[in-house]
């Protein structure tokens, strides 16, 4: 058996003694001033996630990624390269694009016509002799802003002085190098508005304590022992629990309901009912099926196998990004989770959920985990409004769904006055290193 | 008294096999200027004019079932009209296609003209 990757600054995510103990007051979930000061000393300053680099296969492609007031536009090179620019017209300001498409011969500001290249430059625009100070053709750019790649997303970062990307992610690119990201179909998109502070889902996806009850067809699934997890987080601020493909032993499903974790032996032709016992199959069964995958992969056409090591190919190793990106790197498909806050109002945000997968050959379809099954096909846009889940049928009683029910309670309990502090299991100790690591920035210590 | 409903027609535009796969033609139809698009075998004919700001589609790309406008880029669904995003909420009309003898024929209620090319 291969062992995991171990990244030597990885600390105990379960450890609340390397805590500083910093207030997790509910202010920073409803204050105007401190979401303001979110934007100028955060959101300025770390890497956004602006798309898929599977959206822009050829030059002229581009992507839009609005946040908050700004907006930033990607778009493909002639040479293949990527560059990113400020949403603004050089001219007066304009926004120049709104959603993502082609720009067939450059970006063309639809006010008063100046046409930029793909490249920033300015290449065309009405009347360039009228301009005393100079025609502008060819001598205006517009503003760049930092791009890179990294895991098939496309990554950009207002700020100048920030790391470069792959210091920023330090140490995910090692961790996950054995995944074939960049092959991954997004087969399912959506953008869901919710009524609650951004932070609500990196605080929910820095723990599993939650799920017991607020997901609970999920121990048969995915082992909640938080002895048999492994807490993890790292000086950047990022964390991940990782957690055995397995039934939980102290949750048993009724004698005679059907089992996920028999179907998932069976689908590796393994039989369920050779085991003597529960704990057996659970435990053996688990171990039995990572050799099994390590010896099917190949014919069966699990072509993203190939590099994993024995822990990827059964578990889950939920991972936050700071400070708002969450992916769940599982055997077979990528789930990616992202809230971002809302532009005026920070008890709102939007919550994204791409549900991508692996393509296997033959294949048509796929499990996509947060929303059935789907076509294997990269999925077009959606964006709703949650409505109390009556906006969002197509995930309704999925894990993440479950979690947007909570969304509006936890937002109001942050409100009452009730609310002082969080009071922290140790398994929840990530939740309050998020919010030391955000505290650092806000108040200049990063 | 009745009103005068003009008889239908199929006005049969061009050769499918002239279309290259997300390709699109322009073909004018007396003053009717219409796209003939390929999105992925699947042909469709709308109106060769942007919603937005009244440039021609020819040219756009597509992907996907759905058009771009090469000079703003607002992406129409091919199949409906619709466009995505905010520049402009209103549809592009669409029309029937049939193909018919390899032709990519449309359903025309106007009189006489006959297509000219793009």
């Amino acid at each position: 058996m291969s062992e995991p990757l171990r990244h030597p600054d990885t600390m105990s995510g379960r450890d609340p003694s390397l805590l500083r103990g910093d207030v997790i007051d509910g202010e920073r979930y409803y204050s105007p001033e401190f979401a303001q000061r979110e934007w100028e000393h955060l959101w300025k300053r770390i890497w956004h996630v602006a798309g898929r680099t599977a959206e822009l296969p050829e030059p002229g492609d581009y992507i839009v990624h609005d946040f908050l007031h700004e907006s930033v536009i990607v778009i493909r090179q002639d040479d293949g390269g990527l560059k990113a620019f400020y949403n603004s017209c050089g001219h007066r300001g304009m926004r120049l694009a709104w959603d993502a498409s082609h720009a067939a011969d450059g970006l063309h500001c639809p006010y008063h016509g100046w046409v930029w290249g793909r490249d920033g430059v300015l290449k065309d625009l009405p009347d360039p002799d009228d301009f005393p100070q100079g025609n502008p053709c060819g001598e205006l750019s517009l503003v760049e802003v930092r791009c890179d790649t990294w895991g098939g997303f496309v990554w950009y970062t207002m700020d100048p002085k920030a790391p470069a990307l792959l210091d920023y992610l330090d140490p995910m690119p090692g961790v996950y190098a054995n995944y074939p990201l960049d092959t991954c179909v997004r087969v399912f998109w959506m953008k869901v508005n919710l009524n609650t502070n951004w932070k609500f889902a990196t605080d929910n996806f820095s723990e599993s304590y939650h799920t017991r009850t607020a997901h609970p067809q999920v121990p048969p699934w995915i082992d909640q022992d938080y002895w048999s997890s492994r807490h993890e987080m790292w000086p950047n601020g990022h964390g991940r629990t990782v957690q055995p493909m397995r039934p939980s032993l102290r949750d048993r499903l009724p004698e005679g309901e059907p089992h996920p974790f028999d179907a998932l032996l069976r689908a590796w032709d393994i039989d369920p009912d050779s085991y003597p016992d529960f704990e057996t199959k659970a435990m053996q069964g688990w171990l039995d099926l990572k050799a099994q995958k390590r010896r099917l992969w190949k014919e069966r056409g699990y072509v993203h196998y190939e590099h994993m090591d024995d822990e990827q190919l059964t578990d889950s190793p939920h991972t936050v990004i700071f400070p708002n990106v969450t992916i769940s790197f599982l055997p077979d498909n990528i789930i990616f989770f992202r809230t971002e806050p809302h532009p005026d109002d920070p008890s709102k945000c939007t919550f994204d959920l791409w549900c991508m997968a692996f393509p296997v050959e033959g294949q048509t379809e796929v499990e996509s985990i947060m929303a059935d099954v789907q076509p294997l096909a990269e999925a077009e846009f959606q964006h709703r409004a949650f409505d109390g889940g009556r906006g969002v049928p197509e995930i309704a009683g999925q894990i993440v769904y479950q979690d947007m029910l909570l969304a509006e309670g936890q937002q109001r309990g942050w409100r009452s006055q009730g609310y002082r502090d969080c009071y922290l299991a140790g398994q929840e100790s990530r939740v309050r290193y998020f919010h030391e690591v955000l505290n650092d920035y806000l108040e200049g210590r990063r | 008294m009745t009103d005068r409903i003009p008889a239908a027609r199929l006005e049969r535009l061009l050769l499918a096999a002239e279309v290259p796969n997300n390709g699109n033609r322009a073909v004018r139809v007396g003053e009717l200027c219409l796209l003939v698009c390929n999105a992925d075998g699947q042909f469709h004919v709308v109106e060769n004019r942007c919603s937005h700001q009244k440039s021609p589609l020819e040219g756009g790309r597509i992907r996907r079932g759905h058009l771009s406008c090469p000079l703003h880029g607002v992406r129409f669904n091919l199949s409906t009209g619709e466009p995505l995003g905010a520049l402009t909420r209103v549809p592009i009309r669409t029309y029937p296609v049939q193909i018919i003898d390899g032709f990519v024929a449309v359903e025309l209620r106007d009189s006489g003209a006959r297509p000219t090319g793009g």
